[in-house]
């Protein structure tokens, strides 16, 4: 098994506001709440949610666009938590993001070599001449031709521009790449063959992915890890074939249940036809106990009352549930024959 | 690969004339700029008495009415009031240009700051923005051109004075809409300076807007810089700014109206033209945003 | 009974680089009580196609060149505007994609359920009327608070109150479909009214149109990108591609049996469940100015014939209610 490149403990991000005469600071959203999530070199992990769900801010927090309000977080095995100045900046280098929406990722008045330029100005202060260079090589590998160069952003389709954003990601030649729903603004037959290209880009390059997205469909075949999350916290997590196999959360479930499918094969792998009642509840008013308690069907007392805890039930398969571990003296067979 | 296009785009020029050629008053009001600012580069060539725009005397010629030698007539002092005019325009563009400058010189960076930075350094900027707008530009100019000796400069240094507020609360709007965008949180996670994020990723966002206003208020700015020269508190005579001139001319109106009238419609047709101008960019930059 | 047919529609549309050919000989129909799918990917003219139903494209600069829109019979295109607007609102209704940008942000559900239910229909409302002073006020509240019970709305006494920006996504548009009946309609015109929705959202906004469809004996015309989505509620689907109709079939033959190569190109671009094998269709969506000659889709197509290129396919009943525009089932072509 690989190592971790990234590590979080306990991360939260919360979201203040001031008010009052005194300006106290009061927490207002809790977009993620002490999570704690790992992603090995190589390997794809998938963050998965609906909205509210705060695997965005999470992704976001991981590398540091927004600063942690509590826990840890290692890359390499160092603790970048609270690193500010140069040695941030050093360490942006290592981790890139590409953005969901592709046209308003890209700076409208400026030209594809500008945008795609810009890391390599601010971390290596290269000439105009070498910019250049780099750039070609860039929209090479992400399939882009080289007269793209002084196009402007409303000059491009909705793929093209977001490759722009994957070669401005690949710029400085980073270890690890988070990608916010990078295809859910695109068409179905865009959105395969950018998720080919990204897999050929993380295999020549030996990339790490944090993919985020609310598609399982997606998530199923291009990850090897997959993380459900709820209301800032992580309900499950799993590698990605036992996930699908063996879902064990309530939520999980009913995801997988309300997923659009087009085939009798993908029918039988959805394991129970859940359809949650309610919405999801506002961030700014979580409920007490389990997130998951107004929209759950499996709930009892316990989990009005008390926050269940994520454990381990089998071989690196998480849940967070008080109806999947009730007795730390149980097998993980009879825990998962015990899931609702 | 990817595959482009096979027939030939049109380029941005030719859309972007297309587009404008549409709305014919905005050709006129262009026209008519550039009519005026080449009447002010050729001033001295085309003048037909070039001595009278400033102290030439010819007693013997005064107030002579509009002839074939004297297009315009002559004035108290027997200048040619064409000649005087055609100056005029050189003075008027000039105040335009120059308390244009210094407005959006001084506003847009207020503006972008306030509007970036946000904190305390919003407090502070828009607090003391909002102080200025609540004066009346003319107001405000005439307190300043009171203090100060009457001159030309200084008039033009009064109405900028009062200008900058309105480019700073229109860079402040901007950049509070546009610093939510992802590009630019791109650029901050990149690790670019606050400076570079402001005047390179958020300020040519703003082009559009800053251009229109910057038209129309050429057209008001004149007209300000002509209400001063009217109340004797600009450019002072034998100066031939057209406010001034309209002054001059006002107390022998109507017997002689040609002193005070042709100054008036140049002030007039000059505001008119940028007006014209501007609301034709302003749909023309519509449109494009659409 | 065919309550919607639209016939060789052909539509172009004027811009700055020439005139856009967007539909290209257009054939649809919709029968009474069935739930009918218009699936394709961005620019193959389905909204143009919706845009043209309702009447709300700009007409310079588009133009229709040919084609009929028939209407419980009557050609939508040939009626005057009276006439239209009066066949329209009583019998068709829409549920836009972007529920915000039909609900007006500064009036609550109540008021604008209210003033739908009292003057659905009506060309001139009096200015009594308009200011409220008549009877009918309190009662249209009253009925808004029973449509919007019956769309599943928890607690709608309190949602009438309140204004459409303090709703969730997926209650604006149970809202809008709420509203949408009212006037008791034959057609719905769906606009992929669930795309912005989270998935579990969706899947009870979908439950409920289900519902609607059938206590209702609704006919629903449903524009949709995702053939999951058809496949649940769809009765039969057309595959739109190009500004013209690649494929047409009961939605369970088209899913099981694609047969236009563009169609099976989809299919096979959306990752499965399963973990089978996914990928794209090579090319992009052709440039409506210049189109490509013959089928639309020939640049793209992997199964490219001499013919393609010079020829436009026709629509051709290749199996039972299932057509198909390619040329490898044409006469010219193939089989």
């Amino acid at each position: 098994m690989n190592r971790a490149l990234i590590r979080t403990e306990g991360l939260c991000k919360y979201f203040f506001r001031s008010s009052g005469l005194l300006q106290r600071r009061e927490i207002v959203i809790r977009a993620a709440d002490a999570v704690d999530v790992t992603a090995r070199t190589g390997e794809t992990l998938a963050l998965v949610g609906e909205s509210g769900s705060g695997k965005t801010t999470l992704g976001k927090t991981m590398i540091r666009i927004y600063k942690p309000t509590k826990g840890k977080i290692w890359f390499n095995k160092e603790d970048i938590s609270s690193i500010v100045g140069a040695k941030l900046k050093k360490h942006r280098q290592y981790m890139q993001m590409v953005f969901q929406d592709p046209t308003s990722a890209l700076n409208p008045r400026k030209t594809v070599v500008d945008i795609v330029g810009l890391p390599l100005k601010i971390h290596q202060s290269s000439s105009r001449a070498a910019c250049r260079a780099r750039v070609r090589e860039l929209l090479e590998m992400v399939e882009l031709p080289a007269d793209f160069l002084y196009r402007y952003p409303h000059a491009l389709s909705g793929g093209q521009k977001q490759r722009v954003g994957v070669a401005r990601a690949l710029a400085l030649n980073p270890l690890l790449i988070v990608l916010d729903e990078p295809t859910s603004a695109l068409d179905v037959s865009v959105q395969a063959k950018l998720l080919a290209l990204l897999e050929q880009l993380r295999g020549q390059f030996k990339l790490t992915y944090i993919y985020i997205s609310h598609d399982l469909g997606v998530v199923r075949n291009i990850s090897d890890r997959t993380v459900v999350m709820y209301l800032g916290q992580i309900m499950e997590a799993a590698p990605t074939a036992e996930l699908f196999k063996r879902p064990l959360h309530p939520y999980t479930k009913a995801l997988l249940s309300a997923i659009p499918i087009i085939s009798d094969e993908e029918q039988d792998i959805i394991p129970e036809e859940i359809t949650l009642k309610g919405e999801i509840p506002s961030p700014l008013d979580v409920p007490s106990g389990c997130r998951f308690i107004s929209r759950c069907q499996e709930k009892t007392s316990i989990c009005k009352s008390k926050e269940p805890r994520l454990i381990e039930i089998d071989n690196d398969h998480y849940v967070k549930c008080h109806q999947c571990f009730s007795s730390s003296q149980q097998t993980p067979e009879e825990v998962a024959t015990q899931c609702p | 690969m990817e595959q482009v296009l096979r027939r030939k785009q049109k380029g941005n020029l030719a859309r972007a004339f297309y587009r404008f050629k549409k709305n014919p008053l905005s050709l006129v009001g262009l026209s008519i700029i550039l009519v005026m600012i080449l009447i002010a580069i050729l001033a001295p060539f085309i003048a037909p008495y070039p001595g009278d725009s400033a102290g030439a005397v010819h007693f013997k010629q005064m107030f002579q009415p509009p002839s074939w030698k004297h297009p315009f007539g002559t004035d108290e002092v027997g200048r040619d009031v064409l000649s005087r005019v055609i100056f005029g325009s050189r003075i008027s563009l000039m105040l335009g240009i120059v308390v244009l400058f210094v407005a959006v010189g001084v506003g847009i960076p207020l503006g972008l700051f306030a509007g970036y930075l946000g904190g305390k350094v919003e407090s502070v900027i828009m607090r003391i923005t909002d102080i200025f707008l609540a004066i009346p530009p003319l107001v405000l100019a005439l307190a300043v051109t009171a203090v100060l000796e009457r001159n030309l400069y200084n008039s033009m240094f009064a109405i900028a004075f009062t200008w900058w507020p309105w480019y700073t609360r229109l860079a402040y709007g901007e950049a509070l809409s546009k610093k939510e965008e992802d590009f630019v949180e791109v650029s901050e996670s990149l690790g670019a300076s606050r400076t570079y994020i402001m005047f390179r990723e958020i300020l040519p966002n703003m082009t559009s807007s800053l251009l229109v206003k910057i038209t129309l208020d050429m057209g008001y700015a004149i007209l300000v810089g002509a209400a001063l020269g009217f109340l004797g508190l600009g450019a002072q005579p034998p100066t031939p700014e057209w406010g001034t001139l309209v002054s001059l001319g006002r107390i022998h109106l109507p017997k002689m109206w040609w002193l005070s009238t042709f100054a008036g419609l140049a002030i007039f047709i000059t505001v008119l033209g940028f007006n014209l101008l501007g609301d034709g960019l302003r749909d023309f930059f519509d449109v494009e945003v659409e | 009974m065919t309550v919607l047919s639209i016939a060789n529609l052909k539509i172009h549309f004027d811009t700055i680089d020439g005139t856009a050919k967007v539909l290209d000989d257009v054939c649809l129909s919709v029968n009474e009580a069935e739930v009918v799918g218009l699936v394709g990917e961005t620019g193959c003219g389905k909204s143009v196609t919706a845009k043209t139903i309702l009447g709300s494209l700009p007409m310079p600069p588009g133009k229709v060149l040919d084609g009929k829109i028939l209407f419980f019979g009557d050609d939508l295109l040939k009626l005057d505007k009276h006439d239209r607007h009066r066949v329209m609102s009583e019998k068709m209704s829409y549920i836009p994609q972007d529920p915000m940008a039909s609900l007006n942000p500064v009036f609550t559900v109540g008021e604008q359920m209210g003033d739908l239910i009292r003057w659905q229909g009506r060309r001139r409302v009096g200015p009594l009327e308009f200011l409220g002073l008549r009877r009918g006020r309190h009662n249209a509240v009253a009925k808004a608070v029973k449509l919007l019970d019956r769309v599943e709305i928890p607690a709608p006494k309190e949602i009438v109150r309140r204004y459409p920006i303090e709703l969730s996504g997926g209650m604006r548009q149970r809202v809008l479909i709420a509203m949408a009946l009212i006037g008791r309609p034959s057609l719905l015109i769906a606009d992929e009214p669930t795309t912005a929705l989270d998935v579990t959202i969706q899947k009870g906004v979908l439950t409920l149109i289900e519902e609607k469809v059938e206590e209702e004996e609704l006919s629903v015309l449903y524009i949709t990108h995702n053939l999951g989505v058809a496949r649940r509620l769809c009765n039969r689907v057309y595959v739109m591609y190009g500004g013209a109709i690649a494929e047409t079939a009961k939605t369970k033959d088209l899913l099981k049996d694609p047969i236009h190569p563009y169609t099976c190109g989809l299919i096979s671009s959306i990752p499965k469940l399963t973990g089978d094998e996914f990928k794209g269709i090579d090319g992009r969506i052709p440039d409506y100015i210049d189109p490509p000659t013959g089928c639309r889709f020939h640049p793209r197509c992997p199964q490219l014939m001499p013919i393609c290129g010079q020829e436009k396919p026709e629509l051709i009943e290749v199996k039972d209610d299932h057509l198909v525009a390619c040329h490898l089932f044409s006469r010219g072509g193939g089989r």
